[in-house]
């Protein structure tokens, strides 16, 4: 008779062996993980003043954004790429690459945005129109940005950067629930021609505007802190903020 | 299987189901919150002002304690997942840290003095008592609300309907200035951060508490830094409060002041 102790190592090599097999095929058989950017409605249609507290809607006639650094099932993206979210992508956001990567859970990435250049309008409740044109050039890396994908051969997942433009109208640094307006910034228009400029927005204070524990002077201060805030993951996904102005 | 591996794996399990057990039952230690009963001493301001404050008041929702944590939404969540406290945390009702881009403090919560306060620092009294988890705290966070019953007020009360009530003199020039502020915070608005650098043990005995600094102690300003009372239009006592255009920019000054943590602190006063 055998003894069953000695049938104990062969089966572990045994079940060992099949395990490396399985994980053999799943290496072999990858699955995609299509990387896009998507400015949402906010960017490619608006503000509309329904949404803002004071009564002003905005447009972007630009809103540009540098894409580097994006690592997500072990791949990164092959260089970095500008992409004008204004363009209409019918829902759809803007594809920047497809990773080929071995199928399975995917539950975090990063990515960073720099060089932002946003050119619009902002119209009032009393039909008073504001032109402005920022730019944020710093790079803004995110991330641990949870996402809650499964990769298999026959659905690709989504790593979906998207940017959240009514963050740049928001109160509060603080708030889980902030209230948006553009207001203050065409009160900001010291010179009153119709362009409120990084200068004017420098001088200007942030009133009522919410830092929280942050000291913010001025509300070029305070637009450069929310902007870090743009980036996101797969539509309300959160991420690490790693960078600052 | 032989008698000896068998009972070496019943022996590997009860050893996991004890570990997960003495993580799970983290020892709780029950604190009394008090306010701070130290004057506050009067402060210069940023222009000159000698500031003394008479009264010192605030209303809120309540007061949690966190021990060290991420910064971000889902960093906090991958430390909460990850984390021994958690099913004790559930185990006492307390809520963890939230976070959302914007929220530069983090911090999980592993402490609460449950329910609505009102903190006097001219007439301090006890807030109730805390329940803490064993463990080294770094930060106190509290809810600011609009004072109402909830905090024992009544209607005819100066902090009814308000955050924060300061009552006080500015004097420059052989000139005084009485005022009176009364400061409204957002909805849910939370202060973060509060420090509050204390190990808890179960031997640790003493009282938390919580104390309003008319200067921060670290960056040295004053809440009224940027206040020129003189040019407040002077009636009796200049009241600074939201919605008066006159009073707006000194107003909006005072209440991004205060609602930041660098004014508060916790600290436990050993018996």
């Amino acid at each position: 008779m055998i003894k069953r102790s000695t049938l104990i190592v062969p089966m572990a090599l045994f079940a060992l062996g099949l395990l490396y097999g399985c994980d053999d095929d799943q290496k072999a058989e990858r699955g995609e993980v299509r990387v896009s950017i998507y400015g949402e409605s906010f960017i490619e249609d608006g503000i509309p003043a329904d949404e803002t507290a004071d009564g002003w809607s905005v447009t972007f006639k630009k809103f540009s954004v540098t894409i580097d650094q994006v690592s997500v099932g072990g791949e990164t993206l092959s260089s970095p790429k500008t992409v004008d979210l204004t363009q209409k992508s019918n829902g759809e956001g803007h594809l920047l690459e497809v990773f080929k990567v071995g199928q399975g859970a995917l539950t975090e990435g990063s990515y960073s945005l720099s060089d932002i250049q946003i050119e619009g309008e902002a119209y009032g409740p009393a039909s008073e129109r504001i032109v402005f044109n920022w730019s944020f050039p710093s790079a803004i890396h995110y991330s641990t940005c949870h996402i809650d994908e499964r990769v298999t051969t026959d659905t690709p997942a989504a790593f979906q950067i998207t940017v959240h433009a009514d963050h740049l109208l928001y109160d509060s640094l603080v708030s889980t629930s902030p209230g948006l307006g553009f207001q203050a910034f065409a009160d900001a228009d010291a010179d009153q021609d119709g362009v409120v400029t990084q200068a004017e927005l420098a001088a200007a204070d942030i009133g009522a505007y919410d830092p929280g524990n942050e000291d913010v002077e001025g509300l070029w201060a305070w637009l450069e802190a929310l902007s870090l805030t743009l980036g996101h993951i797969n539509g309300e996904g959160h991420c690490h903020i790693d960078a600052s102005h | 299987m032989s008698a000896p591996r068998s009972s070496a794996i019943l022996l590997f399990f009860a050893s996991l189901s004890v570990a997960c057990e003495a993580a799970q039952e983290a020892p709780r230690v029950q604190l009394e919150v008090v306010v701070d009963a130290r004057p506050l001493a009067p402060e210069i301001n940023a222009l000159g002002y000698e500031i003394t404050l008479d009264g010192a008041r605030l209303a809120s929702r309540g007061l949690v304690f966190t021990v060290a944590g991420e910064a971000s939404q889902s960093g906090a969540l991958a430390a909460s997942a990850a984390s021994p406290w958690r099913y004790a945390l559930d185990l006492l009702g307390l809520r963890r840290a939230h976070a959302h881009p914007g929220h530069y403090q983090g911090g999980e919560v592993t402490g609460a003095l449950e329910g609505a306060f009102a903190a006097d620092w001219f007439a301090p009294t006890s807030l109730g008592q805390a329940t803490l988890l064993g463990g080294v705290y770094t930060a106190a966070n509290f809810t600011l609300a609009r004072g109402d019953a909830a905090q024992g007020l009544s209607s005819a009360d100066p902090l009814w309907g308000h955050a924060m009530w300061l009552r006080g003199v500015a004097r420059r020039d052989g000139q005084a200035y009485p005022f009176e502020a009364r400061i409204d915070a957002p909805e849910d608005r939370e202060v973060v951060g509060i420090p509050f650098k204390v190990e808890i043990t179960p031997q640790t005995v003493g009282q938390l508490s919580l104390r309003f600094h008319l200067r921060d102690p670290y960056e040295g300003k004053t809440p009224f830094d940027g206040v020129d009372f003189a040019a407040l239009p002077l009636t009796d006592v200049i009241q600074i409060q939201a919605g008066d255009e006159d009073v707006e920019d000194a107003y909006n000054f005072i209440r991004r002041e205060v609602m930041q943590h660098d004014y508060f602190s916790v600290e436990l006063i050993k018996d």
